[in-house]
């Protein structure tokens, strides 16, 4: 089940974890509920004698993002007490809860920093699994995501200024849309950026078979699809080194490259892309099978087997 | 007393100790005065006039705040 986050006010998260609190989840339409499986903010507020919670992730901006741009909270008074009562709701919500999973080792590493909880890191596949196939390396680079502030896609296209010959495919919308379309005018690569908006599930495999290498900019991601998409689709990832989630697949050298955050370093591995490919396919098919063993079946039967269910 | 009000009054000790429990403070009373002003708003349908809505408010706002300073 679902509810929506409101976040008008500070007061709208107390709101929302009460709602889940509030809910009586003992029997739905006269059935009785086995277990309850929460796994973002702050649906983990809800309770259950027997509820595991899966941690995709917490309310980032009251955490690790607080005092960089990706986070609105400020230091008055309202603000601190938000960010106070969030991670009341955390700690109530997590450690009533009979076990804990986080759906990557940087997830469950913040919180083991920020909260003090133990959890246990349990992986799962991308959305299209079993439908990526690999392709022949096209001619462009691929960076795929919603275009938000955190997830740099200004990175790759600055990048471009570094890599003459490089071309790259930007998949996504958001708020930084504009801004990215300005920048990639300024830097004088808009004639090698090609921005797709939307496009549909096929569209988007075939984007991904015919990339020449995928392109992960985020800061601090939590697990991140894309990496795994793209080891599915047997190419090579680019990185950076504070990206979270990406450096527990992508390793520099072997998988892909893993560079600084900075366009001029985005730049040289893009060229290195261009001027020798051969490696690529190589990356890629190291990276396709160290992702090949994730399934739904071994994720959910984790899930059940925490929570007294299997078999 | 109706049994919309003795109902609201239990909701509003219910949803108070919530609050408490994942970490509303008294001293938190703008939080608590938005909360209930939601509960009051559910007497606000037909048979209650807005002097009594207002009182209600009152009451429910009362409730929380005993309700978190007393949960933990």
């Amino acid at each position: 089940m679902t509810m929506p986050l409101i976040e008008r006010q500070r007061f709208d998260l107390i709101r929302s974890a009460l709602a889940w609190r509030g809910l009586d989840l003992t029997e739905v339409a006269g059935r009785p509920v086995d277990a309850v499986i929460a796994t973002r903010f702050p649906s983990y507020a809800a309770r259950h004698d027997n509820k595991i919670v899966w941690l995709i992730h917490q309310y980032r901006q009251a955490y690790d993002q607080f005092g960089t741009p990706y986070s609105d909270f400020t230091a008055s008074r309202e603000d601190r007490r938000a960010r106070e009562a969030i991670a009341e709701i955390d700690r109530v919500g997590l450690t009533e809860a009979r076990r804990v999973f986080a759906n990557s080792e940087t997830v469950a590493a913040r919180l083991r920093k920020f909260n003090g909880i133990a959890s246990e890191p349990l992986y799962h596949p991308p959305p299209l699994v079993g439908r990526y196939r690999p392709g022949p390396a096209g001619d462009y680079a691929l960076t795929v995501g919603r275009l938000d502030a955190w997830k740099r896609a200004d990175l790759p296209i600055a990048a471009l200024a570094h890599a003459p010959r490089a071309r790259l495919v930007v998949v996504g919308r958001g708020p930084e849309d504009e801004r990215l379309r300005r920048l990639a005018k300024e830097l004088k690569v808009a004639d090698r950026v090609r921005f797709v908006p939307e496009v549909d599930e096929d569209g988007l495999l075939d984007l991904y078979a015919g990339a020449r290498l995928i392109v992960v900019t985020p800061a601090g991601e939590d697990l991140g699809y894309v990496p795994l998409e793209a080891f599915l689709s047997g190419k090579a990832v680019l990185t950076t080194d504070d990206a979270g989630g990406p450096l527990e697949f992508v390793t520099d050298g072997e998988t892909g490259f893993v560079v600084p955050p900075r366009a001029e370093a985005l730049g040289a591995a893009l060229r290195i892309a261009w001027e020798k490919p051969e490696a690529l396919a190589e990356m890629g098919e190291k990276g396709r099978r160290r992702v090949s063993r994730l399934s739904w079946d071994s994720t959910v039967s984790t899930l059940l087997a925490a929570a007294g269910l299997s078999g | 007393m109706s049994p919309l009000e003795e109902t609201l009054r239990q909701l509003s000790r219910e949803e108070g100790r919530a609050l408490a429990e994942i970490g509303v403070r008294p001293g938190d009373e703008r939080w608590i005065a938005e909360h209930a002003g939601t509960i009051a708003s559910l007497a606000g349908g037909k048979g209650l006039g807005s002097r009594k809505r207002s009182g209600f408010f009152s009451v429910v706002y009362r409730l929380a705040r005993r309700a978190a300073r007393t949960a933990r």
